[in-house]
């Protein structure tokens, strides 16, 4: 059954949203759960805590690790401002530079990394920057849409300072190599690829932009709503801040579209979920 | 209009939603998460272009554990966002500074970039335990470049 639910402000009662949604479907699962966030940061990250004890308790990755596969925040320091046309030199280079140190240290870690349990297949930020090279000599589709961004919305004689660009259709040849440096979707899962399960459970990521606001799309084979939907919602509108910074454009919606998404009953117990659920009616009902 | 680096500033770009914007400029502090009164720098003060190695080239191979563990406190200096968001209140019960794990593999990429290797451990064979503070890290740096030294 699909379940389209109503657009809310921030990820906490989107992601509380998602899962009650869940629950209430036998074995707790939903096909084509779209969850929309129309202001996605600051999360008032309320229910971390909570949801790091139930994960714990299964010893379960941190809501902080699953967000640092999207976007490793912590080795990202942002300026105080972001991209603008006109920028003064200083201040350009400042921002580049941010981002680049924020590559260039993600990428000297990748070796390392890739020998960690389960990340054999490469991460998701590893194949935003370094596509086709998991120890990090790949193609940086993430720098490239953000020039992208940025050249789309410069007011020269061609582009006229436009602020509406819809480049899905350029996406489906977005296969990373470098060949569609025009697509402004970042494309997770090879188009050649003929696995049956397993890494990647997020498969593509669209940029939307309509009227200088930056619309973030995920489209996730399979979402488990609990170990990984929070640090999964946090790690995309860390992303989508970072891109937005980046390019000068506002934020828009994060939307997030799982083809399969499972509340996990079976792993952590309808009780202990509803329990987490009921914590975060009262924490949002707290002042 | 003009914002704070002397550019006239397009009034459509950069406005986000009212409540993190502060006079035209979202709060980017805030908006990644990092503590109100800190986390962003001023003037870059580490790599200052892609492909820039973080950190100075030092000897890894001729330092102590503790001289290993006061290089990692500088690049985790240099690396980190904002330190005082990466420690926890207490120190790490080996009594050095508590690091994420997020840290600390990019900590294990640095210095394995300044040995002069593209790894430096295995994490599948690592003691998890020994990436949870700057201690555990100087352990394993300063036992690999050992180990890669004298092979």
């Amino acid at each position: 059954m699909t379940l389209a639910l109503e657009p809310v402000q921030d990820i906490d009662t989107a992601w509380a949203s998602a899962v009650r949604s869940a629950i209430d479907l036998p074995n707790g699962r939903a096909v084509h759960l779209l969850i929309t966030v129309t202001s996605a940061l600051p999360a008032a990250l309320d229910l971390a805590p909570a949801i790091d004890a139930l994960l714990s308790a299964k010893d379960e990755y941190s809501v902080g690790t699953v967000a640092s596969t999207i976007f490793p925040v912590e080795l990202y320091r942002p300026p105080a401002f972001g991209f603008t046309h006109g920028l003064a030199a200083p201040a350009l280079e400042e921002l580049d530079a941010a981002a680049a140190a924020l590559y260039n240290a993600y990428r000297q870690a990748l070796p390392s990394l890739l020998t960690a349990s389960g990340n054999s297949m490469g991460t998701y930020f590893q194949r935003m920057i370094s596509y086709g090279d998991r120890e990090g000599g790949g193609f940086n589709q993430l720098q490239e849409r953000i020039k992208s961004l940025r050249a789309m919305t410069a007011p020269n004689e061609r582009t006229k300072g436009r602020g509406t660009g819809n480049f899905f259709n350029l996406d489906l040849a977005g296969d990373g190599a470098g060949e569609s440096a025009g697509a402004a979707g970042l494309q997770l899962l090879d188009p050649r690829g003929r696995k049956e399960r397993g890494f990647p459970c997020l498969v593509h990521i669209d940029l939307t932009v309509v009227d200088r606001r930056l619309h973030l799309l995920a489209v996730y084979r399979r979402q488990n709503l609990i170990t990984k939907g929070y640090g999964n919602l946090l790690g995309l509108a860390r992303l989508q801040a970072f891109i937005c910074q980046q390019s000068g454009l506002a934020l828009g919606d994060l939307a997030v579209l799982a083809a399969f998404a499972d509340a996990e009953e079976q792993h952590y117990g309808k009780r202990a979920i509803r329990a987490l659920l009921d914590e975060a009616e009262q924490q949002r009902a707290r002042p | 209009m003009q914002n704070l680096h002397g550019s006239t500033l397009d009034t459509d770009v950069g406005l986000s939603d009212s409540h993190l914007v502060t006079e035209g400029e979202p709060d980017w502090s805030r908006l990644f998460g990092a503590p109100a009164d800190g986390g962003q720098r001023t003037a870059p003060s580490y790599a200052e272009e892609e492909g820039a190695e973080i950190g100075h080239q030092p000897d890894l191979a001729a330092m102590s554990v503790a001289q290993v563990r006061a290089y990692l406190l500088g690049l985790l200096e240099e690396l980190a966002r904002s330190p005082d968001a990466l420690l926890d209140d207490e120190l790490h019960e080996d009594g050095t500074r508590s690091v994420s794990s997020q840290i600390a593999v990019a900590l294990l990429g640095a210095a394995a970039a300044a040995a002069g290797r593209k790894r430096l451990v295995n994490l599948a064979s690592t003691d998890y335990a020994d990436l949870r503070s700057i201690g555990g890290l100087a352990r394993l740096v300063h036992g690999a470049v050992r180990q890669g030294a004298s092979a």
